[in-house]
Parts: C-alpha cells; sequence; structure tokens
C-alpha cells in the first residue's frame, strides 16, 4: 500500500484538498464512494460476499467465504462456545508487491483486524448457539478473505464483505441425541442434517458491527481514503460500532504519526455518526443483494462476475 | 479462422484475431507489428484488429503497454536517481531515462552543466516528481530518452494525475490544452494525463528561476471543483473506452455539469452521462 | 481416526484423554470490591523497573569491540513481567526508501513465557501481530527522515509474561528505553499503558487473571510532551463513554509510566 511515491505537488494538492474539504476526486472529507455487494454466489460455501468500494468497476473489491467446520474439542478451548476464525488474504492479482511474500505484513495486519472484530463476543454473533455439545464437538466458522483489488481503504471493505457473507451464511441443522454406549453410560451424539432446504442462519448476525477507518491528513481527517490519499496519510485508525452504537474495537494502523488524543476523541464520536449511516446504506445495499442472488440462475462463473 | 486459400486475397481490414490465426497465405503482403510468418502464411502473434497499410499487415492489440515514438509528448514519474541521469516511469516497457544533459537548468540560459549540478540532481527532479517530457531518441537498449528542453515542459504542479490506457490518447499536434474552465490538462501520448489548474504562459515565463519548484500555488475551491470535475470525466471516457482529446473531455464535461462531481462516477449517472457523451461524440463525427 | 492402524514406533498414549481437574474459585459479582488481589489501587500500574545496557556485563566490555554487540539494549520489569530488548542500528538497509529510514521490531515469547503451555519456538501469527503492532506503536517517535537508506531494528524477547495488553505495553516501554540507549533521534519517548474493562470498571495493567476476567482490553502508547497517541487497541466491547473515559485515564497513566523511565535514563546519564 505505501509502494505508492507521489511528489511533492500532489502531496500538497491532496492535503490542502483535506484541510479545505474538498478532495481530489469531488468529495467531502466523510463522503464516501459507490459500494457494491453479492451474495451468496459461491455453492460450496456456507456463505459468501464480494463486496467493492469504489467507481466504474474498478476499486478495492473483497471476496469473503464462509466455510463451517465440526471441531472435537480438546482441554483448554472454551467448554460451550463455537469459534470463529479469520483469514485474509492478499492476492497478487490486486497489486504487484503483493507477489511471493510481499503481502504477508499486510494479511497479518487484517487478519488480526478482522479477528478482533468477529473473534470473540464482541462481534454480536452468539458463540454459544455454535457449541454442539458441550465438551466435545462444537461448530468452527472459518471467514476467509480474498482481497481481489486495491484502491484505497482495505479494513472498510473488509468488514463489509464478512458482514454480509456472515449473514448470507446459513448452517446446517445438526440433531443431538443420548445413546447408552456398552458400558451403560449415557453419551451424546450428534448428527449433521444433510438438507440444503434445512437450514438455519447465524444467531446474533445482525448485531455484527462495521469498521470505518479514518486517515488523518494535515490537520483533519478523511474516511474511505483513496489509494493515494493513503499514501499521504500520517495516521490511520480502524474503528468497529455495533448497530447499537457501541464500539467493538479500535486499531491504529501503520503510519509516520499519532493522533493528538482531543483528535481521537473526536475521531471516536464522528465514528458513530458515520456508522449509524453506513448501516442504513448497508441494509438497503444488502437487501438489493439478496434479491438478485435470489432471482439469478445456480451460480456460474458469469453470475460470480455478475455486475462486477 | 479459416484461410481463403482458393483466391488468396482477403479481406484484411476491421478483422478482429486471436493469437495464433492465420491472417492470409499470401506471399505478397508484409509481416508488420504483431504478427508472425512461417512460410508464405501470416499469422496473428496478438489478439487485436487487422490493419493493413498498403502491403503491410500488422496487428494492433486492444490492450498494450506504450511504444514510445521519437517526437511524442509523455508524462512520466521519476522512479530513481542516477548518476546524470533520472529514470523515469513512462507506462512503457522499460524506465525512459532522462539525462542530466536535456533538461534546462535554472536560471533560462544555456550553460554547462557543472559538477554542482550534478551533486544537486535532487533539487531539481526527485523520485515521485511527476515530468512532461518529450521523446528525444530511443538508446540501444529500446529505452525511451527524454527531453525538458523547452518553457512548457517541466515539472508538473498545482493539480492530480490520472492514468488511462495509452492507447486512448491520440498522437496530435498539441498534448497542452486550456479547457474553457480554465483547467490545464496535459494529454501524455503515454496515457498518462496530468489536470491542473490554469496557470498563463505569461506568468511561466516570468517564473522560470522557480521551474523545479514544488511549491503550489493557491488554488481556490472553484478551481479545485473544475479540476475534480475534469479528473472524474477523464476517467468517464476511460471507462467507456473513447479516445481521449480536447473535444472529448469537453463534451463530458459539457454534459456533467448538471451533477456535482463526487456523483459523477456513480453508476447511474455515469451511465447516463456515457449516453450523451457517446451520443455527441457520433454526431460530431 | 484409523484406530485400527497401530503405530508401534511411538509409545501410544490412550486413546481419550481426561482433562485435568481444577478448583474453580468462584468469582463474584464485583471481583474488585474489596480492591485487588495483589492490592494495588484500579489505576495503579505494577511497580517498574528499568536498566539500559546490555543483559550481561560481560558482554558490555566487548561491545566496544565487537560490531556484533547491539547498539542499544534494555530489561524492563513491570511485576511479574520481564522483557528484554536489543536495538541494532541505524545500519544499512535492505528495504528502506532514500527519503526515510525504516523501523523493524522482530517480537518473540520466550518458550517459558507464557503461564498457560509452553511456546513453541517457531514464531507464531500471534508474535508476528505483536511485531507490527510495536512497529507501529513506536515509528512515529523516530525521527527516521533523519536516516535515510538506513534501518533500525528492535529485537524483544519477552522472558515472563503476564497478561498479553500489558506485555505489549511492557515491550513498548522497553524498546522506548534502548532506542534511547542506542542514541536514536527521536520527537518523544513512547510509553505504553493497558487497562481492562471488568463489570463496569476499567482496571489499569491487568495481569492474566484479571485480563481473563475482563470484557475488553485497552492499549494505548502515548507521547505525553509530543500529545500524540502512537497506536490505540481496543479487543472488545464498550460504550463510547467508557472508550472515552478509558483514552483520558490511560494517557494520564502512560504520562506517569514516561515519567519512570525519564527519571531512570535521567539517574543513568549521570
Amino acid at each position: 500500500m505505501a509502494s505508492l511515491i507521489l511528489s511533492p505537488a500532489e502531496q500538497d494538492y491532496i492535503t490542502q484538498g483535506v484541510e479545505r474539504g474538498f478532495r481530489a476526486d469531488g468529495r467531502g472529507g466523510l463522503d464516501r464512494r459507490e459500494v457494491t455487494l453479492r451474495t451468496n454466489m459461491i455453492s460450496q460455501a456456507n456463505g459468501s460476499a464480494r463486496c467493492r468500494t469504489g467507481y466504474l468497476g474498478a476499486g478495492t473489491d473483497v471476496l469473503v467465504g464462509i466455510k463451517a467446520e465440526v471441531n472435537s474439542w480438546t482441554a483448554g478451548e472454551p467448554e460451550d462456545k463455537g469459534a470463529i476464525v479469520c483469514n485474509v488474504e492478499c492476492s497478487p492479482s490486486a497489486a504487484q508487491e503483493f507477489e511471493g511474500r510481499g503481502a504477508e505484513e499486510l494479511n497479518v495486519e487484517l487478519t488480526q483486524l478482522l479477528d478482533r472484530i468477529l473473534g470473540g463476543p464482541q462481534s454480536g454473533i452468539d458463540l454459544g448457539k455454535l457449541c454442539i455439545i458441550p465438551k466435545q464437538a462444537y461448530w468452527v466458522l472459518h471467514v476467509d478473505a480474498l482481497v481481489l483489488d486495491v484502491k484505497g481503504s482495505i479494513t472498510d471493505t473488509l468488514v463489509w464483505a464478512a458482514r454480509a457473507a456472515l449473514l448470507a451464511a446459513r448452517l446446517p441443522r445438526v440433531v443431538v441425541e443420548s445413546v447408552a454406549d456398552e458400558d451403560g453410560n449415557m453419551q451424546s451424539e450428534f448428527d449433521v442434517v444433510d438438507d440444503a432446504e434445512d437450514q438455519i442462519s447465524l444467531e446474533g448476525a445482525d448485531n455484527l458491527p462495521l469498521a470505518v477507518t479514518f486517515s488523518q491528513i494535515g490537520k483533519r481527517y478523511v474516511v474511505d481514503a483513496s489509494e493515494q490519499e493513503e499514501a499521504v496519510a500520517q495516521a490511520r485508525v480502524t474503528v468497529a460500532v455495533s448497530p447499537q452504537m457501541e464500539i467493538c474495537a479500535i486499531q491504529k494502523g501503520a503510519a509516520l504519526r499519532g493522533f493528538a488524543p482531543s483528535l481521537l476523541t473526536e475521531i471516536l464520536h464522528a465514528a458513530r455518526t458515520i456508522a449509524r449511516e453506513e448501516f442504513a446504506r448497508f441494509k438497503a445495499v444488502f437487501d438489493a443483494a439478496n434479491k438478485a442472488t435470489a432471482a439469478d440462475e445456480p451460480s456460474t462463473g458469469s453470475t460470480f462476475l455478475g455486475e462486477f | 479462422m479459416e484461410v481463403d486459400t482458393e483466391t488468396q486475397v482477403m479481406d484484411v481490414t476491421a478483422r478482429i484475431v486471436t493469437p495464433g490465426s492465420a491472417i492470409t497465405s499470401d506471399p505478397g503482403f508484409i509481416r508488420g507489428h504483431g504478427t508472425f510468418g512461417e512460410g508464405p502464411t501470416i499469422y496473428s502473434s496478438v489478439a487485436g484488429v487487422i490493419e493493413r497499410i498498403n502491403k503491410l499487415v500488422s496487428v494492433r492489440s486492444l490492450k498494450q503497454r506504450y511504444g514510445g515514438e521519437i517526437g511524442d509528448i509523455v508524462v512520466g514519474r521519476i522512479t530513481e536517481v542516477a548518476a546524470k541521469r533520472w529514470r523515469v516511469d513512462v507506462n512503457s516497457r522499460q524506465d525512459g531515462v532522462l539525462l542530466l544533459s536535456s533538461i534546462n537548468l535554472p536560471g533560462g540560459i544555456q550553460r554547462r552543466k557543472s559538477e554542482s549540478d550534478e551533486l544537486q540532481m535532487r533539487t531539481f527532479f526527485s523520485e515521485g516528481d511527476l515530468v512532461f517530457a518529450e521523446v528525444q531518441s530511443y538508446f540501444a537498449d529500446g529505452a525511451l530518452s527524454l527531453h525538458t528542453r523547452s518553457i512548457q515542459y517541466g515539472k508538473l504542479r498545482n493539480g492530480t494525475f490520472v492514468a488511462v490506457f495509452p492507447q486512448l490518447v491520440p498522437r496530435s499536434r498539441t498534448h497542452f490544452h486550456t479547457l474553457p474552465c480554465g483547467v490545464d490538462v496535459v494529454l501524455g501520448v503515454n496515457g498518462y494525463i496530468w489536470i491542473s489548474k490554469h496557470v498563463s504562459a505569461a506568468k511561466v515565463e516570468a517564473n522560470a528561476e522557480h521551474i523545479y519548484s514544488d511549491k503550489n500555488e493557491p488554488i481556490s475551491d472553484e478551481e479545485r471543483e473544475s479540476i475534480a470535475r475534469v479528473a472524474n470525466c477523464v476517467q468517464l471516457l476511460n471507462r467507456l473506452y473513447v479516445k481521449i482529446t480536447e473535444t472529448s473531455i469537453i463534451f463530458a464535461y459539457e454534459e456533467s455539469l448538471g451533477h456535482a462531481p463526487k456523483d459523477l462516477l456513480a453508476l447511474d449517472v455515469a451511465a447516463e452521462l456515457a449516453h450523451s457523451v457517446t451520443g455527441r461524440l457520433r454526431q460530431q463525427s | 481416526m484409523a484406530a485400527n492402524i497401530i503405530d508401534r514406533r511411538r509409545i501410544n498414549g490412550p486413546q481419550r484423554s481426561v482433562e485435568p481437574l481444577y478448583t474453580h474459585v468462584d468469582a463474584a459479582a464485583d471481583p474488585f470490591a474489596s480492591g485487588r488481589g495483589d492490592g494495588r489501587a484500579l489505576d495503579q500500574v505494577r511497580p517498574i523497573f528499568v536498566k539500559t545496557g546490555p543483559l550481561s556485563a560481560h558482554r558490555s566490555e566487548s561491545a566496544l569491540s565487537s560490531a556484533a554487540a547491539a547498539s542499544g539494549a534494555a530489561f524492563y520489569e513491570q511485576g511479574k513481567i520481564r522483557v528484554s530488548c536489543a536495538v541494532y542500528g541505524p545500519r544499512q538497509g535492505r528495504r528502506s526508501s532514500a527519503r526515510m529510514g525504516s523501523f523493524d521490531c522482530d517480537f518473540r515469547y520466550a518458550p517459558f513465557a507464557c503461564s498457560w503451555k509452553r511456546r513453541s519456538h517457531v514464531k507464531g501469527a500471534d508474535e508476528r501481530e505483536i511485531s507490527l503492532m510495536l512497529e507501529h506503536a513506536i515509528a512515529p517517535a523516530i525521527r527516521l527522515e533523519a536516516y535515510p537508506k538506513a534501518c533500525i531494528d528492535a529485537y524483544v524477547t519477552v522472558i515472563e509474561s503476564d497478561g498479553k495488553a500489558a506485555t505489549i505495553a511492557a515491550a513498548i516501554n522497553c524498546i522506548s528505553a534502548a532506542l534511547a540507549d542506542a542514541g536514536i533521534e527521536m520527537y518523544d519517548s513512547v510509553a505504553a499503558c493497558s487497562m481492562g474493562l471488568t463489570g463496569a470498571r476499567w482496571v489499569a495493567d491487568c495481569a492474566q487473571p484479571e485480563e481473563d476476567a475482563a470484557s475488553c482490553s485497552m492499549l494505548i502508547a502515548y507521547m505525553p510532551s509530543a500529545d500524540e497517541v502512537t497506536y490505540i487497541l481496543q479487543h472488545g466491547k464498550t460504550t463510547p463513554e467508557q472508550t472515552d473515559q478509558a483514552v483520558q485515564t490511560c494517557t494520564n497513566m502512560c504520562a506517569r509510566v514516561y515519567a519512570v523511565i525519564c527519571r531512570y535514563l535521567q539517574d543513568s546519564l549521570e
């Protein structure tokens, strides 16, 4: 991301623009680019979503697939809870420097960010419901994200896609029964119902947070920074906000400088204002995506690409 | 693709071919760019459109990197400062080269390059700087040699950068345009475009001492809006795969005036604009 | 599982294992009603000990002659947490740009550092993440533009940890001291502090059991003189008011930690 080198004149143009509230592409400081969303276009996954932030078919593009697996419980793990495990990979198709081990650092950073937002009770998902038999078996939701294109502001797009994929995800139903073994002890056993019609959505997925990333440029900050703006930004912080306007996670990214505490407080307040609009927008875009999926033929290459 | 061996004469205009397809087996034709031959048959080596000039058959790929020609006006970004030269990214197969001896030194008059100039090369151009230059010649390895020996060439300031497909920028008499809306546009043949606030030629000449300054002039909100609008229009034209010329930019600009610059690239607005702009372009031609 | 194939080369454990039994201490509704286990106040950081220079005196004698010795080093203790850090550089960098130096950090737990189980000597994902976090937290403090083409490396080893967030904070403080020892130009020293949210109370510098009981943890790295937050990390859910409060308390505590480190650095110079 930091490979872009701009001339001092360009940097000054961007910085001045942000301070005046007039960005290089005409947006105001807190305006976001267009978001495109598609859901459940990967039939092999329990849930999937593809989200793009940008203009005219180009932009930051993230694909998230959810795979649910049954894990057997081992000592040391929580007894009556399932788990969510995240992994983010930046594809070399997004940028030349992601080739080989080039994306490693970014992968670690994004994976941990997603884990921080989704990997615990702060995600809003009821992990207790992911337990099948306490101390015996539980569901693991693997949230695997693939960053396909980068045009600034990966984190926000990533969380959008992950939220949409988890909301769209369906788990097979599990039947638990007690059986006596040869010694006469009662044992619990379970069966996964293999029926595409008989599936359940994730409990609490409505409470999943969205993330807003702020980049400080000059004396002001912007949201949804473009690639050029990210190259100029002095500091960056991601704030995840739940639909109840609670703060679920904060993480500062790589940067040249820090924030003044007063600016940080201002950002935390702005995060909630923006998140409120974001949730409304998410709902509209998600519903539209679902309608499109429902109307489509079974997923093929072309519906995968769809309007992308 | 079938080759018409009977007549051995082919209509080699306006046909789209894929790599490996035979174009003609008429020995009268000469192989041009994008083709290769085995025996008398000429095959295409790229996917693109067949072009024929008299006996010369070539295939022009729809998407290709910029291949420079002497006299081209380009916009480039400095990637490296080396001994007596800068390496410049010009969207080509190799980085271009700008020799210290091919630039105008501050002071205007032609003077000998001294050792002190060599030591302060970074004060002229440093990594990341954008230059407006002309292709002077080729090096033996095919790299482009650039020069900025004219008052209009040199460092670019006061604006923003957009990259488009190089084949959309046609070679023309002039590549530096001042649009009626008070915005200067530099259309690099290599697909790099610079959009900036208009600075009059007289002012440029008066500032000859400061040609390598990194400072922007004060830019008002109205000017920023015009620059943003033009930049978004250029991106829209690029997406439409329409030739980017002064005329097409002005058309797009005029059509876009009903919308705020930030909305121009939203899908619905863009679709509407695309319709009206292509309509006007067709009418004109 | 293919239980019928018996592996005769290794000693086979029983097919089923049983979890060791623990006696659970029932946590009361408010575990801090009668103060903390170690008698600290809620906003009190565990006692801090800092020392700059190499861990063993033996190495310091050869430091002048041997180029391999670190440019700066520090040892940092905060309660049970023990962290050591070595700083190399500024030296010729591999991937740094002509404009600015780069700062790289390598964070490792010793295999015996954690209470739960032995850590593998292979670098884990969490260690890689913490390495990145430390880079992000410290880099804003270093005048990297003063070191074009150079790189500065910090190697942090956690000898003993007690509370993850507190250990990261300790690592940041340790690097700060080591950088000062190495004579690297900085805008300000970075001091870091962590807190955990238990019930509705923020508890400073949580030890492992306290952290396990907390629903949210907050880590802040702060430069008091420059008044800049160089790193912030919140893990868990809070109300916005609680976050505001945490930012404020944490920066105050960072300033106190900073004072301790600065006092030591001044004393050591005299």
